[in-house]
């Protein structure tokens, strides 16, 4: 049964990899309702438990309580790409290196540190959680050193195959994200490639606390000590490194339920059983008693937070906050950005036209790596909803089309000084041709028939970007001024024609 | 590579010769001929897309005049937008379908469609309902979203854009249709066939810093001109043009026009259009200056015109 339950951990642990690695490069882009893995996924689940994540949350807690961190082996792709790393670093090494030893465990440091990321969370908000937080790391990592690998084959294969593979420009690279992303992937790929599952035990707030919770769940992986011969092969393939052979205990806080051990086992002796069993047999009941106590405060620890999240979600933002970077729709306002934003860069890498990167400066210090849109390459389309429909926390609020374009994520400068029809005296009307709301329109110049040059009418304006992108100057006579705050743009004008029925040709 | 790039040149300019003096030999020939003259102009009124480019393309001499058997052809539509055809943003999809299997029909060993769009390409290409269709009808559809894809081209006749890139699949077919919708536009004051020429151009923006009058009548003077412009007027946008905002903008003018004179289709084209809503030719001087420079003539009725109700 466990060589089963085994190749089952395997099997969910691989479709989940290939899942988030195709949802953060531009492949999860053409393949529908894919961002939807995005929301099973622990800290979005906590994020957005009051705005649908609670099902999943609940669930995932349910799955701790009962088997204890089921999720670090099966449903969390950085875990999952550590276990890939220990397996090919695994073929580098001798047999005996390969074992792994039981290692004490760094409890003052995964307890400081897991107390200080949820400490941030709940004041501070999502966004220097967004730092430390497992799943948007991972996303980190894929966005920003995957996915230029992925555009590179792709635009071999376009030169290889020209009429049906088309050339993609360079991903949305920003240095400060790189790095962070690179030396974020070097850290876990070093720590797993030597030992195991040691990101996950000492540093990931995530592994501490589903730890901590696992030490109540009611089944546990344990030695049959009266099967064990003492032969130590559950030993040298626990990568958790928490199987102790001196006292014949498996540390849950660090097991991940890999079930590497239960398979080993020539006596069958390690399973799962009920915690109140071992209670029953063992003659000193002290540790078990200090494991509940330690378990009610990760749960308690875990409803301060969300208490503390729920009372400040109400935060109005500054209108007055000067921003370099534009909001993406939905997002509602920095405020609300910077309290649920784990900067996952599923809506950076969903956007299809490939405006969102991550912020490294736009929104001052503090919100590294936030979503921020610029008009430098495109412009956000009229009929696109996409990012707000794949931000799993709720960052950014799920918007229909309809709802979409009447959001004001920015206003239109008009600095005529910069304008064409000014300064040559020539038509242009590229901004005028692409205003998808005719918040811009054009104006016959007094005095020069048949020359017309752009007004514009910023309470119309959504701030798409369209006339600041297309503008053919430089620098720009149409500029989008980023808000703060999002507002909502009064609504096009209504021109309604007569329809004419016309029979000449007119020639 | 210099030596090779002035061999491609040399051969591509004595081709370039011969075609054309083969072409005019058989204008002299036409214009000899008083009864079989095929038509210099055509516009039918009153039908569903399909039967007026029926009735049209016939009137104009059928695709075969324009079309030889195992040429390479490319049919660029407008596709600039983001819409689908309601809002009259884009050439008609029924359109582009007929005229695709006329030329395969007519013996063309491919027909190749593409635009370069304004709004992000995959979304024009899919909502204007396009890129199917013309697939559906046989057609390959090319990409043109990337810089990739265009070269760059010399045009001796041209003003102001002298070193344009454009789409490598203009520059590598045997002949070329020019099927643009009939619009306003906010800059350009008429987007139709010649306005339609920005999307075989890479940098759209150069030809909007350097007088955009003067660069739209310098892109009509490559020297592989269309061999056939079809004006779609079934959806006319009269009003916000180019995007458009809503329906409201359009007017159902159930109409097409087809030349093979650029300048002279976009003239009728607007004198059709200003029944609709006042637009003088004085508007568009990128008329005037292609037809400075014999691209072609605003003198419609120097023309043969046939003018066909349904």
């Amino acid at each position: 049964m466990y060589k089963t339950l085994r190749w089952i951990r395997v099997g969910v642990a691989l479709v989940t990899l290939l899942l988030f690695i195709l949802a953060f490069t531009f492949v999860g882009r053409s393949i529908a309702g894919i961002y939807t893995i995005t929301r099973f996924q622990f800290i979005p689940a906590l994020i957005s438990f009051l705005s649908g994540g609670a099902f999943v949350f609940i669930f995932f807690l349910i799955l701790t309580l009962l088997f204890g961190r089921v999720y670090c082996s099966f449903f969390c792709p950085l875990g999952i790409m550590q276990d890939g790393v220990s397996k090919v670093a695994s073929w580098f090494k001798s047999k005996k290196g390969r074992r792994y030893k039981y290692a004490k465990p760094h409890t003052a440091l995964r307890v400081s540190v897991c107390i200080l990321s949820f400490g941030v969370l709940a004041i501070f908000g999502a966004r220097y959680f967004a730092w430390i937080d497992p799943y948007s790391n991972f996303g980190k990592i894929v966005t920003q050193l995957v996915d230029p690998l992925f555009i590179g084959v792709n635009n071999l294969l376009s030169n290889l195959f020209p009429a049906s593979v088309f050339h993609r420009g360079p991903s949305a690279l920003v240095w400060g994200s790189f790095a962070f992303g690179a030396a974020f992937c070097l850290l876990v790929v070093v720590m797993s490639a030597f030992r195991g599952r040691l990101y996950c035990n000492t540093i990931c707030p995530v592994g501490t606390l589903l730890g901590y919770i696992s030490k109540i769940s009611l089944f546990k992986l344990a030695i049959d000590k009266k099967e064990c011969i003492k032969c130590n092969a559950c030993v040298n393939v626990c990568k958790s490194q928490c199987i102790d052979p001196s006292t014949g205990e498996v540390d849950e806080s660090r097991c991940v339920v890999c079930l590497n051990c239960t398979t080993v086992c020539k006596k069958h002796g390690l399973k799962f059983v009920r915690r109140a069993k071992i209670g029953e047999d063992a003659e000193n009941k002290e540790p078990l008693m200090k494991g509940r106590r330690e378990a009610i405060g990760a749960v308690a620890g875990l409803g301060a937070v969300m208490v503390a999240r729920g009372l400040q979600s109400n935060k109005a933002g500054d209108p007055e906050r000067e921003i370099s970077g534009i909001i993406p729709p939905g997002g509602v306002s920095l405020e609300h950005l910077k309290a649920n934003c784990t900067a996952c860069q599923a809506c950076v890498e969903a956007c299809p036209n490939r405006i969102i990167s991550p912020a490294f400066g736009e929104y001052g210090v503090h919100n590294l790596m936030l979503p921020t849109i610029h008009y430098k390459r495109q412009f956000c389309g009229f009929n696109c909803n996409v990012c707000s429909n794949v931000c799993p926390n709720g960052a950014l609020k799920p918007l229909t089309v309809e709802a979409k374009r009447k959001v004001q994520v920015g206003r239109v400068e008009f600095i005529a000084k910069n304008c064409i029809v000014f300064k040559h005296k020539t038509d242009c009307g590229a901004c005028d041709e692409h205003c998808p709301t005719k918040a811009i329109t054009m104006k016959e110049w007094k005095g020069k028939p048949g020359l017309y040059f752009p007004t514009v009418n910023p309470d119309m304006c959504i701030g798409c970007g369209g006339c600041e992108y297309v503008c053919p100057e430089s620098p720009k006579a149409m500029v989008v001024r980023p808000l703060a705050v999002h507002g909502e743009a009064i609504p096009p004008k209504q021109d309604k024609q007569e329809k004419k029925v016309v029979d000449d040709f007119g020639f | 590579m210099k030596r090779r790039d002035f061999l491609r040149t040399a051969l591509a300019g004595a081709v370039a010769g011969a075609v054309k003096i083969e072409g005019s030999t058989i204008l002299a020939a036409d214009k000899g001929a008083s009864t079989e003259t095929p038509n210099d102009l055509v516009a039918v009124m009153g039908g569903e897309p399909a039967e007026l480019y029926k009735k049209g393309i016939e009137a104009m001499g059928g695709m075969k005049r324009f079309v030889k058997k195992g040429q390479k052809v490319v049919v660029k539509p407008n596709i600039g937008w983001d819409k689908t055809p309601e809002y009259a943003a884009n050439t008609n999809p029924v359109l582009v379908s007929e005229i695709v299997k006329d030329c395969l029909a007519a013996g063309a060993s491919e027909v190749v469609v593409f635009d370069h769009t304004c709004d992000e390409w995959e979304g024009c290409y899919k909502n204007s309902g396009i890129a199917e269709a013309a697939e559906k009808a046989g057609a390959k559809v090319a990409f043109a979203h990337d810089e990739k894809y265009y070269r760059e081209v010399e045009l001796p006749l041209a003003v102001k854009m002298k070193n344009p890139k454009i789409h490598e699949a203009i520059i590598d077919c045997d002949v070329w249709i020019n099927v643009p919708i009939l619009k306003n536009h906010g800059g350009a004051k008429m987007t139709i066939s010649m306005k339609n020429y920005m999307g075989i151009v890479w940098d759209r923006g150069y030809l909007h810093r350097h007088n955009l009058q003067q660069c739209i009548a310098d892109a009509t003077t490559y020297e592989k001109r269309p061999v056939l412009n079809i004006v779609d007027a079934y959806r006319i946008m009269t009003q916000n043009g180019p995007k458009g905002k809503t329906t409201d903008d359009v007017q159902l003018a159930k109409a097409i026009f087809m030349s093979t004179d650029i300048v002279a289709v976009d003239t009728a084209a607007t004198k059709f259009f200003s029944q609709y809503r006042e637009m003088s030719l004085d508007n568009l001087p990128y008329l005037s200056m292609a037809q400075n420079v014999k691209v072609g003539t605003m003198d419609i009725d120097s023309l043969k015109v046939a003018r066909i109700k349904l």
